[in-house]
């Protein structure tokens, strides 16, 4: 600290703007949006200064979105996005790059359309990059309808939202009404907090899984049923039984829910530790514990008493506020966890007790 | 930093040079340029995106669904 005080006093101002400029390049995502706000102040300043102003405005907007959903969940949204506005392109160099698109960006009045514009040309390539190529045209369109609905919501622009539903998705699902089951589908899945924590979640893995397969009509089709098996879950009333486990060539989870109240004052987590138990010995590679309100305490315990007795890793745990089946909006907790497969030798692990 | 995926786009202040650079201004100005994927007329007003389609340059109209299939599928969504 002392020796960068003896620098800046030798260097003095200019030792300051090398400071600043080292810090800008280090923290530049997180510049991005400050900087957005300065240039907006000089919009009537000139062209050149509007074009900035819109261009930082609509990049630093979804970059801070693109950031925030991965860090929820890693590499779901792993870039950031560059809007390169083109001034000098000729003929032969837009021939040369079979894939480039020039996508026109209007003035600020029409900044509605550039959003929802921006952010739909940026979702095929930004967002679950590695597995676009397993999953169908129509997956594709609903997700990216759902990630930019969802990126207005957080920035709360309310004009563009209406501008996605009425000139982008209306349109389309009243020729693919498909189309529209998967929108509603995907929605319901966000309401209840499943789209980014599992759906989301569990696609990036698939796509990782999958690698570099050549894409076939099996991989589209395992994620369709892994959709239908979601939405099951998603719509299941409460107590009720269905199936909680799905297990693809390249998919393999469950659910557990926590929740039966004399199930639980009779025989505490025992019941869900020999659910877990079960899943691993079908060979599932992840479960999610599923809890809200009163029964959150029960599923920390299941989860602490399962990574103790070394059948599950917590991967993650998360709180949050969604709406239920019933639409009520209440506390929720969803725990990831990593099922440790046994040894080859290992001891039959089914009949022993498991709750201390 | 976070890797960045490019998305070029044309500003309203450049759009007419860049047509005239790719020599298709005077084609838009009269109205001879058809949207690739639902075949409207496209002009100044109404351009939504431009782009490389076979040997020649190709534009779409401003209707979300022409702009949306060709940045998803590039011109292979004029084949599809």
């Amino acid at each position: 600290m002392a020796d960068v005080l003896i620098w800046l006093s030798e260097y003095g101002a200019w030792g300051l703007v090398a400071v600043a400029i080292i810090l800008f390049i280090i923290f530049y995502d997180k510049a991005e949006k400050p900087v957005a706000k300065i240039l907006d102040l000089f919009y009537w300043a000139g062209g050149n200064w509007r074009r900035r102003a819109v261009k930082a405005d609509i990049q630093s907007n979804i970059n801070s979105f693109s950031q925030s959903m991965d860090k929820e969940v890693p590499n779901i949204m792993p870039y950031n996005m560059k809007l390169q506005f083109v001034s000098d392109i000729d003929r032969a160099e837009l021939l040369r790059d079979k894939n480039l698109v020039l996508v026109r960006i209007r003035d600020r009045r029409h900044d509605d359309k550039n959003f929802v514009r921006a952010m739909l040309t940026f979702c095929p390539l930004g967002v679950l990059p590695a597995s676009r190529p397993y999953l169908d045209d129509l997956l594709s369109a609903a997700i990216d309808f759902t990630v930019t609905r969802k990126f207005l919501n957080a920035i709360q622009y309310q004009g563009a939202v209406n501008y996605l539903y009425k000139e982008v998705i209306e349109p389309e699902i009243a020729e693919k009404p498909e189309l529209d089951k998967l929108c509603t589908i995907l929605d319901r899945f966000d309401e209840r907090g499943l789209f980014t924590k599992v759906v989301l979640r569990e696609l990036r893995d698939f796509g990782a899984k999958v690698g570099s397969r050549y894409p076939t009509e099996a991989h589209k089709n395992e994620t369709r049923q892994f959709l239908k098996y979601m939405d099951v879950i998603a719509t299941r009333p409460t107590g009720e039984e269905c199936e909680t486990t799905f297990q693809g060539n390249y998919i393999s989870m469950g659910f557990i829910f926590i929740g039966t109240s004399p199930k639980i004052e009779k025989e505490g987590a025992v019941p869900y530790l020999r659910a877990i138990q079960w899943r691993k010995g079908m060979g599932l590679e992840r479960t999610y514990i599923a809890a809200r309100d009163w029964a959150i305490d029960i599923a920390e315990r299941t989860s602490y008493l399962a990574e103790r007795s070394n059948l599950a890793k917590v991967m993650k745990r998360e709180r949050y506020y969604a709406t239920d089946s019933l639409g009520q909006r209440r506390e929720h907790i969803l725990i990831e966890m990593q099922l440790i497969p046994s040894g080859p030798f290992a001891l039959p692990e089914q009949g022993r007790l498991l709750e201390e | 930093m976070r890797k960045r995926i490019e998305v070029k786009a044309v500003y309203d202040q450049h759009l007419e040079r860049v047509l005239a650079n790719l020599g298709i201004l005077d084609k838009l100005t009269v109205g001879e340029l058809n949207c690739a994927v639902c075949g409207c007329q496209v002009d100044l007003d109404n351009l939504g995106t431009i782009f490389p389609n076979g040997e020649d340059v190709g534009v779409s109209c401003d209707n979300d669904r022409c702009v949306r299939a060709i940045t998803t599928h590039g011109a292979a969504a004029l084949s599809g």
